[in-house]
């Protein structure tokens, strides 16, 4: 029974593939349940960020001096999570900064990026009642698709617009070198969060969000009970992860590549 | 100008309607054999690549509107915006007329874009060896395991190192091979499952963004 | 004796006056050799003549560049062994890349070479759609591209009568970023033996591949690779210039590290003796 369930399986499921798929829908699955164990009430405190309380400051930081913030949400399209978790934050800074009056600008490398972004931007300023003040091509620049088009843009938009914080989020690569050194010339406050290029990130930032980080601070900035939820889902599949880790790393050393041949399976 | 709630309802649902059907294709397609699947994947593709064909003409029409209004307004800086819509328009003539791959075209390109593209990139060794004057300092605990790994990578590849100390490369390669690739990859697999949980946002619609509207 | 703090101008200056000794003085610095390079010209080393040999990635011109020093050389052994190249774009940069590193080795006839166009080596134009690009070319070459950089349809080349899929590739070597992909598609799915001359930075990232495939895939490490691969085909080029650079910089990037430690300990005790 059990080997005419596995043939019928092998014949529709790509082979090599079955154990990736359980463990995407294994997300879904504990991200969705934390979500709905959220909206039954069920509540979960997470550890306080350090890079997104500086973002919160910075905004505070930004109104006393009265220079603007800038957010880079990095060089990739709108298909890289690390960009929408970007491009967020920016629609978050943007309500906060408006609120009291701060600007806040971004760059963009991506001309679909350009498009969200100044949706973003023009949602937060009809957020917080003052749709008047946005206007196209205002707030939001675009340099090119290139790599260090945008980083040499952007290095002259920080040196034009000196801003108090320069907040990276998304995917970056070499481009961060050029303008972080720029920002930090400046005096800005630098906050960075990517998932590739953590090393320049961490040389040149003040505070950074380390991997995942990046998109529980798109979660936590929105402080909404249901979103903070699925964090808790996100740390539960970490759990397994490292469970399996352990387990494999174990199975392993005792000589036997059962795990390995589960995991390939 | 306030949405209308029937629009604001639309705009919603649709997008996330859409997110699903080309989620499920990509997956099914990725994941199982099916030929059907696969046609319907690679439909959605096709749409996919003209969305994102149109958007391309999105940025060179922001790019050339604001350039205009920029040199009619004579703001700050409104000869280089003039020089670069000339640029625009000239590029894209000799692209069309003579051909992507003309010898005109391709040593016209050679010796601007890539060449600045490679100078900007001999830069960049400037900025990091000035980080490093201000970055690699050892206050404390943390940052002396930073600064001193950092260093210890430059050194042990150092050449006038490994003439003297020929181990230095074999170090410096278990170095980079396990507790740098350990990281690196703790960073990946943490960043993939936050990913993921983010695009499961994005279908419940609880990430503020292009795909829910904020307005009140 | 307080040591003033260095600012960022000066700083820059010493780097420069460090790029411009290493170009007006060679000085030959020694570097060690690598066993994976070593094995990467022993598996070029070891093709027939005639074999195919597809070159191909994507990445921009300027990062690809630090793998030139490696391709070159590897282009001319290739020469050496007469293996057929297939250059496969696909990236825009890419096709520029390909071209240069083919006029950099000199092995094509117009460069004063042996290599005849058509029939020793092929250059494709850019193959848009990366990883699906990829996915067509290896099940079907003549159908993901049909003509060659310059228009030429593909029954018009001598050299494409040969290559229709994966299963006429010998080996697949990738001087571009895009090195991920190659494995995934060419290595892990069809068995391919993939050489990528990679970039510094990329190489920790993609080494783990080594010891995915242990038997099919090798890389050399940045300029130092490069520069060991010209050691072995006797030549000189932008390895050698290169570390020569680094042998000195890396030096100066020491000394410049203690200066910024010095000075935060100077100020720290000024700040004492104020208290």
């Amino acid at each position: 029974m059990l080997s005419v369930m596995f043939s019928m399986v092998s014949e529709i499921i790509q082979p090599g593939k079955s154990a990736q798929l359980l463990f995407l829908l294994l997300i879904g699955i504990l991200g969705y349940t934390a979500y709905y164990l959220g909206t039954k009430g069920r509540t979960w405190e997470i550890r306080s960020l350090e890079g997104l309380e500086a973002m919160f400051e910075g905004v505070g930081r930004s109104a006393e001096m009265g220079r603007p913030i800038l957010v880079l949400p990095g060089i990739s399209d709108m298909g890289s999570p690390q960009t929408l978790a970007g491009i967020t934050i920016l629609g978050e800074l943007t309500q906060q900064g408006a609120e009291i009056g701060v600007t806040t600008y971004s760059s963009n490398a991506d001309s679909g990026v350009l498009t969200a972004s100044e949706a973003v931007v023009r949602s937060a300023y009809a957020a917080v009642g003052k749709p008047e003040l946005y206007s196209p091509g205002k707030y939001v620049r675009w340099f090119g698709n290139d790599q260090f088009a945008y980083a040499v843009g952007a290095a002259g938009q920080i040196l034009a617009d000196n801003p108090a914080v320069v907040v990276y989020l998304g995917y970056f690569l070499f481009d961060v070198i050029v303008d972080g050194e720029t920002g930090n010339s400046i005096g800005a406050v630098q906050v960075g969060g990517t998932l590739g290029s953590m090393d320049f990130m961490s040389v040149f930032c003040d505070y950074i969000l380390i991997g995942e980080e990046l998109f529980a601070a798109s979660a936590a900035i929105s402080k909404d009970k249901n979103t903070i939820a699925t964090i808790a889902g996100q740390d539960w599949v970490k759990l397994i992860v490292l469970g399996i880790l352990i387990v494999g790393t174990l199975v392993s050393l005792a000589g036997s590549d059962a795990i390995v041949r589960l995991l390939e399976m | 100008m306030k949405m209308s709630s029937t629009i604001t309802y639309v705009r919603n649902y649709l997008a996330r309607f859409l997110l699903i059907v080309g989620l499920l294709a990509a997956l099914a397609s990725w994941y199982f054999v099916s030929p059907q699947v696969d046609a319907v994947a690679n439909t959605m593709n096709l749409w996919n690549m003209n969305i994102y064909n149109f958007t391309l003409f999105v940025g060179l029409i922001t790019i050339v509107i604001r350039y205009s209004d920029g040199i009619r307004k004579r703001v700050k800086n409104w000869p280089y915006m003039a020089y670069g819509l000339v640029l625009i328009v000239g590029w894209i003539i000799m692209g069309e007329y003579l051909g992507l791959y003309s010898d005109f075209y391709q040593s016209a390109y050679l010796s601007t874009k890539i060449t600045l593209h490679i100078a900007i990139l001999g830069q960049l060794v400037f900025f990091l060896v000035s980080a490093s004057y201000r970055v690699v300092r050892i206050r404390t605990l943390r940052t002396a395991v930073f600064g001193l790994s950092m260093m210890a990578m430059v050194v042990l590849n150092a050449p006038w190192l490994l003439g003297v100390f020929p181990a230095a490369d074999k170090i410096s390669y278990w170095l980079l091979n396990n507790p740098s690739m350990a990281g690196g990859r703790a960073l990946l697999l943490t960043g993939g499952i936050g990913g993921v949980i983010l695009g499961i946002r994005l279908l419940l619609g609880l990430e503020r963004g292009a795909l829910k509207s904020t307005e009140r | 004796m307080r040591i003033p703090e260095l600012k960022r101008q000066y700083i820059w200056g010493i780097v420069l006056i460090v790029y411009l000794t290493a170009v007006l003085v060679p000085i030959g610095a020694p570097f060690p050799m690598s066993d994976i390079t070593v094995e990467i010209y022993n598996v070029i080393g070891s093709l027939k003549p005639g074999q195919i040999v597809v070159v191909g990635g994507a990445w921009d011109f300027a990062f690809d560049l630090e793998s030139s020093a490696a391709m070159i050389p590897a282009l001319r052994q290739l020469a050496d062994r007469h293996a057929r190249i297939v250059f496969a774009p696909f990236a825009v940069e890419s096709v520029q890349y390909q071209k240069y590193v083919m006029q950099a080795s000199g092995i094509a006839e117009e460069q004063g070479g042996t290599y005849k166009y058509g029939v020793d080596w092929v250059q494709f134009g850019y193959i848009p759609g990366l990883p699906a690009a990829m996915v067509g070319f290896l099940n079907d070459v003549h159908s993901a591209v049909p003509a060659d950089v310059y228009g030429t349809p593909d029954d018009k080349i001598p050299l494409m009568n040969d290559f229709h899929s994966w299963k006429d590739i010998a080996l697949w070597i990738c001087p571009h970023w895009s090195f991920d992909v190659v494995v995934r598609y060419a290595t892990a799915e069809h068995g391919i033996p993939a050489i990528y001359f990679a970039q510094a930075a990329a190489y920790s990232g993609y080494s783990p591949f080594m010891m995915a495939y242990p038997d099919k895939v090798w890389m050399t490490n940045g300029f130092l690779g490069g520069a060991q691969y010209e050691q072995l085909m006797n030549t000189t080029g932008l390895g050698h210039a290169a570390i020569n650079a680094y042998y000195i910089l890396s030096a100066v990037l020491v000394v410049i590290v203690i200066l910024g430690n010095v000075d935060m300990i100077s100020k720290r005790e000024k700040k004492e003796e104020k208290k």
